[in-house]
């Protein structure tokens, strides 16, 4: 009998390995046969840790399932399927998982991450043998048609940038997976990268016979450690059953800590050896990028889901999502919320739905009074703005982004002052010092903002704000500088109420 | 014949034998440690390399922090006292054989004399990853997780039912080397060269490099400097410049315990500065490193320690955190 664990770090962080390993020590006491199978999270990770079992209906799910509950699911004979207070059904009948569109992740959380066995029962390496089938320009195609934009939060054609690379004429030419995702409240590169690494090794090979890279790189942060080893375990097995390709190769590098790094200029200097300073463009990377080679780089979502496009054909792909914005987004909903975890769902889906239908509201049972969206340079969303649909194009108009798609939610006892005044901080620590705006307009702005807080001639400081938030958005080199005025400005301008002088405490 | 040869390219050799000599153990082949927990048996030299796959894979990306315990040893009471030894580490390049009962030295001089010794294989499952191990617990912990146990798509190990008696172990951070840091230093570069297409620099490596030694020492000696300026065809202020650029790196011993807490907005929301201040207040000999997102969203606030990550962190929780962290008195 199977049982199926999840071995994601979120589901780790609260007790999915002491379930596990409660699990193994239970049937060996009870002489029950039960093969535990780590998978990665279905990314209910509310429910985490969640236990499957294989049933004839389907995997049933248990959870949240603590340690001290392990004996009393297998009183109620859980690997049978058995009844038990935390049962919740079967799992693809759970409401949030039925409503989801799993093109991306659908394998994330059902198969053995690192079986190549459960990767091809379940559709596996079909985009791959297609793209080899088709060649360079057909692939090329299907991207193009798909309307596949870059998950990493800039929203540019990815067909576009392949054809740039694919156009260049050069004796060596890079695949670039940025793996760095430092936006607080995305997780979605992580839990690919955990739950389903050969779709991405699938999808980088699939750019590197499309574009004619003979190398890969992917560049994970260093906070991510078990993506790390699990990514470095996956590439040994294809390496292993040659599946990469005869003319290509994929390498782990791991970052060192800084959130520049995620900007891909900077990431190409970091891949270099270097300190992670971005780079003017142009020369765009697809024509110059590492070591002056034609560089195609990529976040870990687009790349993951160029499988599917090919396997199945763009039309599938371009079939769901809204206007400009096709396919599907792996939506991450945390902070302050009752129901967190990644929903990968059509473009066109509202805030209000997210954070409210899917998220349930607070965690705290207190009002939602913002929302974050796309991470640190996201704006903040009022309630009264939560009918904005989650697609590029509408976001940009309501004066936020899409991001890497992380909404964070937070209740009434939030300062948006001092949220206001952390996008400043942020963008100082982080700033890569290349560029004079975002080195020494980070730090004037949160000295700035200070002063507004103690009340310091506050209508002249929030126009000195305006000001500097005006110079970093025209002036700065990279999205870092360029973006932080997005939080505080819409955090001035949604929530005035806050940046009202206070007494000092 | 071609087990030397493997033994000759493995470059880790010259690690282990610097390692064993630092901890008073003269033989390059496989001998007994010394660690103030007690006497382990520790083993340097290769796999055959589809073995090497299996049992390598994760000594790669991070060469220290691997124990391979035998059904046997790992139920009996002493296991624990190992797990003291944090993190518990590993050298590299191993091999399993039996007849541990010898002494290093008859172990040195059979090879020379025979053929390779028969090896024992060791069931994937028991082969577990100890880096924060302090408890029965963290040990079943680590075995349960998959990450650490040798996949089923792996070339197999097949359990032999002889009886082994196998741990290798070792304490890292190891105390700061020279000939230790070169070793690492060319070992490192040469994998990193092999990967890398004709042409493209060497100084590419001076990220995975600085992970290494950081990863081995526990931060990166003034000395490492000139070794990797010298290795890469860099200048000094060149290196000093991408460590002092990175926050990992860190340039002086690392205090313990430690733990990073996520400080970004999503832990913003559910209270992580409460949890900064709570740590500092009851806490003040940890040290709290301020990371900025664990990818750990929805369920923070979150901290990282070591490898592991931890979610919904509450006082409670966080008291506990420590506790567990603090040297066993």
């Amino acid at each position: 009998m199977k049982v199926f664990v999840p071995a994601d770090a979120a589901a780790c962080s609260v007790g999915a390995d002491d379930v596990a390993s409660a699990i193994v020590k239970e049937a060996a006491a009870r002489g029950v046969p039960v093969e535990v199978v780590r998978t990665g999270t279905r990314g209910l990770l509310w429910l985490e840790p969640m236990v499957e079992v294989e049933t004839q209906e389907g995997r049933v799910a248990y959870g949240p399932v603590r340690v001290d509950e392990v004996s009393s699911l297998f009183e109620a004979r859980f690997f049978e399927g058995g009844a038990h207070p935390r049962s919740l059904g079967v799992t693809t009948e759970l409401p949030l998982f039925a409503k989801q569109h799993r093109l991306t992740f659908s394998r994330v959380g059902l198969i053995d991450p690192l079986s190549l066995t459960d990767f091809r029962t379940n559709g596996g390496l079909e985009g791959l043998a297609r793209a080899r089938e088709l060649g360079s320009s057909a692939v090329l195609d299907e991207v193009l048609a798909s309307g596949l934009r870059g998950r990493g939060g800039a929203g540019f054609p990815a067909g576009i940038k392949w054809r740039t690379v694919a156009q260049a004429t050069a004796p060596q030419k890079y695949v670039v997976c940025n793996a760095d995702e430092g936006d607080s409240g995305t997780f979605a590169d992580r839990m690919l990268m955990e739950g389903d690494p050969f779709v991405l090794l699938e999808g980088m090979a699939i750019a590197a016979l499309t574009v004619g890279a003979s190398r890969g790189f992917v560049y994970v942060r260093s906070e991510y450690p078990r993506a790390v080893s699990v990514l470095r375990r996956a590439i040994e097995l294809w390496r292993a059953e040659r599946l990469l390709g005869p003319a290509f190769d994929v390498e782990v590098r791991v970052g060192a800590g800084a959130y520049v790094c995620g900007e891909e200029t900077s990431l190409l200097e970091s891949l270099e050896g270097k300190r992670g300073e971005v780079r003017a463009k142009p020369p765009l990377p697809a024509h110059a990028g590492l070591f002056g080679a034609p560089t195609l780089v990529n976040n870990v979502l687009t790349l993951a889901a160029v499988p599917f496009i090919v396997a199945e054909g763009a039309a599938a792909y371009q079939a769901q999502g809204v206007a400009k914005s096709r396919g599907t987004m792996p939506v991450q909903v945390g902070g302050n919320v009752k129901r967190g975890g990644l929903f990968e769902v059509p473009f066109g889906v509202t805030l209000r739905e997210l954070v409210m239908d899917w998220g349930g509201g607070t965690a705290s049972g207190r009002p939602v009074h913002a929302v974050q969206v796309g991470g640190p340079l996201g704006a903040y969303f009022p309630v009264k703005l939560l009918d904005t649909p989650l697609d590029y194009e509408a976001m940009a108009s309501a004066g936020g982004l899409v991001g890497h798609a992380g909404i964070v939610v937070f209740d009434d006892t939030v300062d948006m002052a001092r949220q206001a005044a952390f996008a400043f901080e942020f963008c100082a620590k982080e700033s890569c010092g290349k560029c004079t705006p975002c080195r020494i307009g980070s730090t004037r702005g949160a000295e700035t903002l200070a002063q507004v807080a103690r009340g310091l001639e506050p209508e002249k400081n929030l126009a000195l704000v305006k000001e500097l938030c005006t110079v970093l958005t025209d002036a700065s080199l990279c999205a870092l500088g360029g973006l932080t005025p997005m939080p505080v400005m819409s955090a001035l301008t949604h929530f005035p109420a806050a940046f009202a002088p206070r007494s000092t405490s | 014949m071609a087990r030397k040869k493997a033994l000759k390219e493995a470059p880790d050799a010259e690690l282990f034998r610097e390692l064993a000599r630092r901890h008073g153990e003269k033989t390059v082949g496989w001998g007994r440690l010394e660690t103030p927990e007690g006497q382990a048996v520790c083993f340097g030299a290769r796999l055959p390399a589809r073995r090497v796959r299996a049992l390598d894979l994760e000594a790669k990306s991070g060469p220290f922090g691997w124990i391979l315990v035998d059904g046997a040893d790992h139920n009996s009471a002493k296991v624990p006292r190992f797990g003291d030894v944090t993190p518990m580490t590993l050298v590299t390049p191993v091999i399993v054989e039996d007849g541990l009962a010898g002494s290093a030295s008859t172990a040195r001089s059979s090879r020379r004399r025979r053929q390779p010794r028969r090896r024992l294989h060791v069931e994937p499952h028991r082969i577990i990853r100890l880096n924060r191990a302090r408890s029965k617990r963290d040990l079943d912990r680590a075995e349960s997780t998959p990450h650490h146990v040798v996949n089923a798509d792996a070339p197999s190990l097949s359990p032999s039912g002889e009886r082994s008696r196998v741990l290798v172990v070792m304490s890292t951070p190891v105390r700061w080397s020279e000939d230790l840091a070169r070793a690492r230093i060319s070992a490192e570069l040469a994998a990193r060269q092999a990967f890398l297409p004709p042409g493209a620099p060497a100084a590419s490596a001076l990220l995975p490099l600085l992970h290494d030694l950081q990863h081995c020492f526990g931060y990166v000696h003034e000395d490492a400097v000139p070794m990797l300026a010298h290795a890469l065809n860099l200048s000094k202020a060149e290196v000093r410049g991408v460590i002092s650029f990175y926050s990992d790196f860190r340039t002086t011993p690392p205090a313990a315990p430690s733990l990073k807490l996520c400080r970004a907005e999503a832990c913003q929301a559910v209270g992580s500065e409460r949890i900064a201040a709570h740590l500092q207040s009851k806490h003040p000999h940890v040290c709290v490193e301020e990371v900025f997102c664990l990818g750990n969203c929805a369920l923070g606030p979150a901290a990282l320690v070591g490898d592991e990550l931890i979610g919904r962190l509450d006082e409670p929780r966080a008291d506990a955190l420590v506790k567990r962290l603090e040297p066993a008195s």
